[in-house]
C-alpha cells in the first residue's frame, strides 16, 4: 500500500522542464514576526525561509506555541497586532508580497494562494448562506453574475463528493458541523484554482473519524486544481502521510527541512529525533503503521 | 539629559490610561466624603436662610484675593461662593449638604440591589425550575418598563421620604444585578469545580453560596458603579418633578427646580451648581465604571 | 413560515406581558399608603363627603372587585370598562383618560421620535468612524464624549440651553409650551401637531412647532446619543476583528463585500440598544417636557401620578408599556430577519 516512490516519480512531477528553482511559486526569506505585549517585544518568527515548488505537499510541523501559524500567515501577509513582520520578504512571482499594498494582496489572496483555518465555523459569516459566501469568493475574482457564481460553486461542491448540494448552499454556519465547515472552506480556498493552498491545522478540534476525511478531500482536490500545499499541523502522522517534504520549527525556528521518507529515516536534529520516535510510539499504541515513503494516489 | 521622544510618548500614553480613572476615584471620594461632612463643613445653615436674596457669585476677578482673605479668617461673614437663591438661602452650603441625600441614597439603593439582585440571580440561574423561570420573567418584565416612570409611582405613592426612594430605586435595580448573575451563574454551574465541589459530598446550597456565588459576582460589582450613577440621577430626576425628595432638604434635583423658573430671568447660579456638581459626581462614577470594565470586563 | 409562528408566540408574550404589568400596577397603586381621597376631598371635608368620594371611586370595595369593575365586567351596573375600551375617567378633571392620552400622546411621540432620529444621525457615523481606527484621535475624543453624555442629567441641560439659547442669544423661543402661547393650535386631523399644521395648509405653524422642539429635541439627543455611539463603536470594532472578517480579509473579497458583512453583522446587535433606549426615553421625556412645558404624555402622568389620579396613572401606564413592548417586538422581528440563527436553530 505504502510505495517507495521511484526515480521516475519524482522526475514526472517536476513537468515544467526547467531547472528546479524555475518552479518556485513562493519563496519566503528571513522572515522575523514580533509581537508586541506592553512594552516587551517577543520574536514568534526568526530567521524563517521557505521553498515552495509547483504541486509540492509540504509540511510545516512543530508543537502548539512554535510560531507555525504565525509562519505561514506572514507569507499571506495576515499577521494582526499586536504582532508585526519587521523583517524579511515573501516572494511570489518576483514581488515581494509584504510591501504591497492592501488593494494589490487582495487580488492575490483567495485566487492565487488559498487559506483554511481551523476552527471552520467561527470564519464563516454566521448571518450568509453557505452558497452566497462561496459564491462571493468567486465573483470578487471574477466578473461575473450571481446565478453563474453559484452554478460553479454547485459543481466544485459537487466534485467534492457532496450529495445535498442544494441543501448545503441554503444552509447557515451555525448548521454546519465542523467537518461539514471545513468543506465549505476548502471550497472557498480552492474554488479559483490557486496556485498554493495553505492549510493552518485544518483538523484540529474536528473529529478523529472526520480528520482522515478531510486531508483526504485536500489531497484530492489539490489534484485537481494542480496546487502547491503548505500544511500547518502539529500531528507527525498526518505529516507522514501525505506530505513530500516536511519542514521541522522550534520556538520560532525552524531546525530541520527535508524529504518526508528521509526525515523519518534519519533524522538529524534531537529535537526531530524525539518528535519522530514519539510518534511511532503512538502510531503503534494506535495500530496505525507509520510510513517510511509515502502514499499519493498516481496522477491520470 | 533632555527626555527622548518616546519615553515622553510613554508618559502621555500611561497619563492617558490612567488620568480618567484617577479623576474617577477622585471624584467618588469626595462625594464620599462630602456625605459624610458636608453638613458639618458647610459655611451656613443649607436649611435656613439668613442672607439677601438672589445674590449672585462673586466675579471671577475678585476670586483670588476673597480666598486669601477668607484663609487668612479677615471675613467677618463667609463668602457666597456660589450665591444665593431666591429664598436667601447659601447655594454652595446646600451643594455640598447634598451628597448626603443624593449619594447616600445612590448607595445604599446600589448595595441592597446587588445584595439582593446577585442573591436572586443565582437562585435563578443555579436551580431551574417554573419558581426560577417565573422569577426571571418578573424581572424582565419589571425591567421593560421605563424606570423614571416606575419610580416616580412608587415613591410619591409610598411617601416621598429618602427610605421609601431608596428601597424604590433598590426593587427598580434589581434585575439588573439579578439577570447579571444569572448569566454567569449559567455558565460557571457547568464547570468542573462544581463537580468536584459535589463528588466532594457538599450541599448544592453550600456549593452554591461558597463556590459558584464568588465567582459569578465579576459582572455585577463592574455595573455597580454606574447604578451609583444613575441612582443619583434618578434621585435628582424624581426630586426636580416634585415627586421625590421633600423641600427644603437640600438636594440637588430640588435646587434645580426651585430655581428653575429665574432662569429665564437670567439668574443663571441657583441652578448651574447644582447641575454641575451632579454632572461631575455620575461622571466619576461612570469614569470608575470604565476603567473596571476595561480592567476586568 | 417559521417567522410567522415567532410573530405569533411574541405577540401572545407580549399581550401576557401587559396584563401582568397592568395587573401590577393596579394592585400596587391601591395598596400603597397614598390616600387619592383626601388628595381629592381636600383638607377641610367632612366625613360623610370623605366616605360619598370613596365610594364614588370605588376605593371602598375588596380589591378583586375593583379590578373587576375597571376591566368592565359588570357593564350594566357600574359602566364600561378595560374589556369595551373604556379607560375610565379622571379622578381630577373628570375627562375620559383614553381622550387626553389622545391629546398628549402625539406630542411626546413627536420628541421622542425627533429625537431619536437627530442622535442617530449624528451618532452612527460616529462610532463607525470610530470604530474604523481604534485607539485614534477621533476614537478617543469620541469615546470620551459617550461616557460623557451620559451621565448627565438631562433636565439640567435643558436649563442649560435655555439660558443660552433662549436668554443670551434669543436663538430659542421661550419655553412655554410646543406652540407659543398667542398661536392657535392646528385642526385636529392626525393629532400630531406637525403634521396636522402641514396638512391644513398652515406651514408657518408647522415651523413654529418645530422651532419649539428644538432646544427639547437637542437636549434629549445629546443626551441618547451617548449610548448610540458606545453600542455602534464596540459593535463595528467586534465585528472588524471577527475571525470571519479576518478569513473574508484571506480569501480576496473586495472592499465593499467586506464592508458589507461588517456592517450587516455590527446592525443586528444594535437594535437590541435602541429598544433599551426607547424605554430610557419615555423617563427623559417626562422630564424634558416639564422643563419646556410642552404638554405631553410625561407631563400628563406626572400630574397624574401628583394627584394620584389612579384611572389616569392606569391608563398612561398601559399606553406606554404596549408602546414599548411593541417596540421591543418590532426590534426583535428585525434581528431575528438579519439574523437566521434566532429563528433557525436545529
Amino acid at each position: 500500500m505504502w510505495e517507495m516512490p521511484s526515480r521516475t516519480d519524482m522526475d514526472d512531477r517536476d513537468q515544467s522542464g526547467e531547472g528546479p528553482s524555475n518552479s518556485v511559486i513562493l519563496e519566503g526569506r528571513n522572515i522575523q514576526v514580533v509581537y508586541h505585549s506592553g512594552e516587551r517585544a517577543v520574536a514568534a518568527v526568526e530567521d524563517f525561509s521557505i521553498r515552495i515548488r509547483e504541486g509540492e505537499f509540504v509540511g510545516l510541523v512543530g508543537e502548539s506555541g512554535c510560531g507555525k501559524s504565525t509562519a505561514a500567515l506572514a507569507l499571506l501577509g495576515l499577521v494582526r497586532p499586536p504582532g508585526k513582520v519587521v523583517q524579511g520578504m515573501v516572494l511570489y512571482r518576483g514581488e515581494d508580497l509584504l510591501r504591497k499594498l492592501e488593494s494589490q494582496l487582495r487580488m492575490i489572496r483567495g485566487s492565487d494562494i488559498g487559506l483554511v483555518v481551523q476552527n471552520p465555523n467561527s470564519a464563516l459569516n454566521p448571518l450568509l448562506t453557505i452558497g452566497t459566501q462561496i459564491a462571493n469568493v468567486y465573483r470578487d475574482h471574477h466578473p461575473v453574475s450571481k446565478s453563474v457564481a453559484l452554478k460553479r460553486v454547485a459543481s466544485v461542491l459537487k466534485g467534492m463528493g457532496i450529495d445535498d448540494v442544494r441543501r448545503w448552499m441554503n444552509s447557515y454556519p451555525h448548521q454546519l458541523s465542523g467537518g461539514m465547515a471545513q468543506r465549505v472552506l476548502i471550497a472557498m480556498a480552492t474554488i479559483n484554482e490557486p496556485k498554493l493552498l495553505v492549510a493552518d491545522e485544518p483538523t484540529t478540534g474536528l473529529d478523529v473519524t472526520v480528520q482522515g476525511q478531510i486531508l483526504d478531500l485536500i489531497q484530492s482536490r489539490v489534484q485537481e486544481t494542480g496546487s502547491a500545499v503548505l500544511l500547518v499541523t502539529h500531528d507527525l502522522g498526518i505529516v507522514a502521510h501525505y506530505c513530500d517534504r516536511v519542514v521541522v520549527m522550534l520556538s520560532g525556528r525552524i531546525i530541520e527541512e527535508a524529504q518526508v521518507q528521509v526525515l523519518f529515516s534519519m533524522p538529524r536534529h534531537p529535537y526531530t529525533k524525539k518528535l519522530v520516535a514519539s510518534s511511532l510510539e503512538q502510531a503503534r499504541a494506535t495500530h496505525h503503521i507509520p510510513t517510511a515513503g509515502f502514499h499519493r494516489p498516481q496522477p491520470p | 539629559m533632555p527626555p527622548s521622544a518616546t519615553s515622553v510618548s510613554r508618559i502621555i500614553h500611561r497619563a492617558w490610561r490612567g488620568t480618567p480613572l484617577g479623576l474617577g476615584i477622585v471624584i467618588m471620594c469626595s462625594s464620599l466624603g462630602l456625605a459624610v461632612f458636608g453638613p458639618v463643613i458647610a459655611p451656613y445653615d443649607p436649611q435656613i436662610p439668613v442672607s439677601a436674596a438672589a445674590e449672585p457669585p462673586p466675579r471671577l476677578r475678585d476670586l483670588a484675593p476673597l480666598i486669601l482673605k477668607s484663609l487668612q479668617g479677615r471675613l467677618a461673614n463667609p463668602v457666597h461662593w456660589f450665591g444665593t437663591d431666591d429664598s436667601g438661602l447659601d447655594i454652595f452650603s446646600r451643594v455640598i449638604a447634598a451628597p448626603r441625600v443624593d449619594v447616600l441614597i445612590a448607595l445604599a439603593a446600589t448595595g441592597l440591589s446587588l445584595g439582593a439582585g446577585t442573591l436572586l440571580g443565582l437562585i435563578a440561574g443555579y436551580y431551574s425550575n417554573w419558581m426560577t423561570e417565573a422569577l426571571t420573567r418578573a424581572s424582565d418584565v419589571i425591567q421593560s418598563f421605563p424606570l423614571f416612570i416606575l419610580a416616580m409611582v412608587l415613591v410619591a405613592l409610598t411617601g416621598r421620604n429618602v427610605g421609601n426612594i431608596i428601597v424604590t430605586l433598590a426593587v427598580l435595580f434589581i434585575p439588573v444585578y439579578l439577570r447579571l448573575t444569572r448569566a454567569q451563574v449559567l455558565s460557571e454551574r457547568t464547570r468542573n469545580y462544581v463537580e468536584a465541589a459535589r463528588a466532594t459530598g457538599n450541599r448544592e446550597l453550600v456549593i452554591a453560596l461558597r463556590h459558584v456565588l464568588p465567582n459569578s459576582l465579576a459582572p455585577s460589582l463592574i455595573q455597580a458603579p454606574i447604578t451609583i450613577g444613575a441612582a443619583i440621577l434618578q434621585t435628582a430626576g424624581i426630586s426636580f418633578v416634585g415627586a421625590g425628595v421633600r423641600p427644603p432638604t437640600p438636594e440637588w434635583g430640588i435646587m434645580i427646580a426651585s430655581s428653575a423658573n429665574s432662569i429665564i430671568l437670567g439668574e443663571w447660579w441657583p441652578s448651574v451648581f447644582p447641575g454641575l456638581a451632579i454632572s461631575l459626581t455620575v461622571l466619576g462614577y461612570a469614569l470608575v465604571g470604565n476603567a473596571l470594565e476595561n480592567r476586568y470586563g | 413560515m417559521q417567522l410567522f409562528v415567532y410573530i405569533l408566540r411574541r405577540l401572545l408574550t407580549v399581550a401576557v406581558q401587559v396584563a401582568s404589568i397592568l395587573l401590577a400596577i393596579f394592585f400596587l397603586i391601591r395598596m400603597l399608603p397614598a390616600d387619592p381621597v383626601a388628595r381629592l376631598v381636600g383638607s377641610f371635608a367632612t366625613p360623610e363627603i370623605y366616605a360619598h368620594t370613596k365610594a364614588a371611586l370605588h376605593l371602598d370595595k375588596p380589591l378583586l372587585t375593583q379590578l373587576a369593575i375597571y376591566l368592565g365586567l359588570f357593564p350594566r351596573a357600574v359602566g364600561p370598562g378595560l374589556l369595551q375600551g373604556d379607560l375610565g375617567r379622571s379622578w381630577v378633571t373628570s375627562s375620559p383618560v383614553s381622550q387626553e392620552i389622545w391629546q398628549f400622546l402625539p406630542i411626546t411621540l413627536e420628541l421622542i421620535t425627533l429625537s431619536f432620529v437627530v442622535a442617530c444621525v449624528l451618532a452612527i457615523p460616529m462610532g463607525i468612524l470610530a470604530a474604523l481606527k481604534p485607539n485614534g484621535l477621533l476614537d478617543r475624543g469620541v469615546f470620551s464624549f459617550s461616557l460623557f453624555a451620559g451621565a448627565q442629567p438631562d433636565f439640567w441641560w435643558g436649563l442649560i440651553f435655555i439660558y443660552f439659547f433662549y436668554f443670551v442669544w434669543r436663538l430659542a423661543p421661550a419655553p412655554l409650551g410646543h406652540l407659543a402661547p398667542l398661536t392657535v393650535a392646528p385642526p385636529v386631523v392626525t393629532g400630531f401637531p406637525l403634521l396636522d399644521a402641514l396638512l391644513t395648509g398652515r406651514p408657518d405653524v408647522s415651523l413654529e412647532a418645530l422651532h419649539h422642539l428644538m432646544l427639547p429635541v437637542v437636549t434629549m439627543a445629546f443626551i441618547v446619543s451617548g449610548p448610540i455611539v458606545k453600542m455602534v463603536r464596540q459593535n463595528v470594532i467586534r465585528a472588524l476583528q471577527s475571525n470571519y472578517i479576518l478569513y473574508a480579509r484571506a480569501c480576496g473579497l473586495s472592499q465593499f463585500h467586506i464592508a458589507a458583512y461588517t456592517f450587516r453583522n455590527a446592525f443586528a446587535p444594535t437594535l437590541t440598544i435602541i429598544a433599551v433606549l426607547y424605554g430610557y426615553m419615555w423617563g427623559g421625556a417626562v422630564l424634558v417636557e416639564q422643563v419646556f412645558s410642552l404638554g405631553g404624555l410625561g407631563q400628563y402622568a406626572l400630574r397624574s401620578i401628583l394627584a394620584f389620579d389612579y384611572p389616569a396613572i392606569q391608563g398612561v401606564v398601559l399606553t406606554i408599556t404596549i408602546g414599548s413592548l411593541l417596540i421591543y417586538l418590532a426590534m426583535d422581528i428585525l434581528h431575528s430577519v438579519a439574523d437566521p440563527r434566532i429563528v433557525n436553530s436545529r
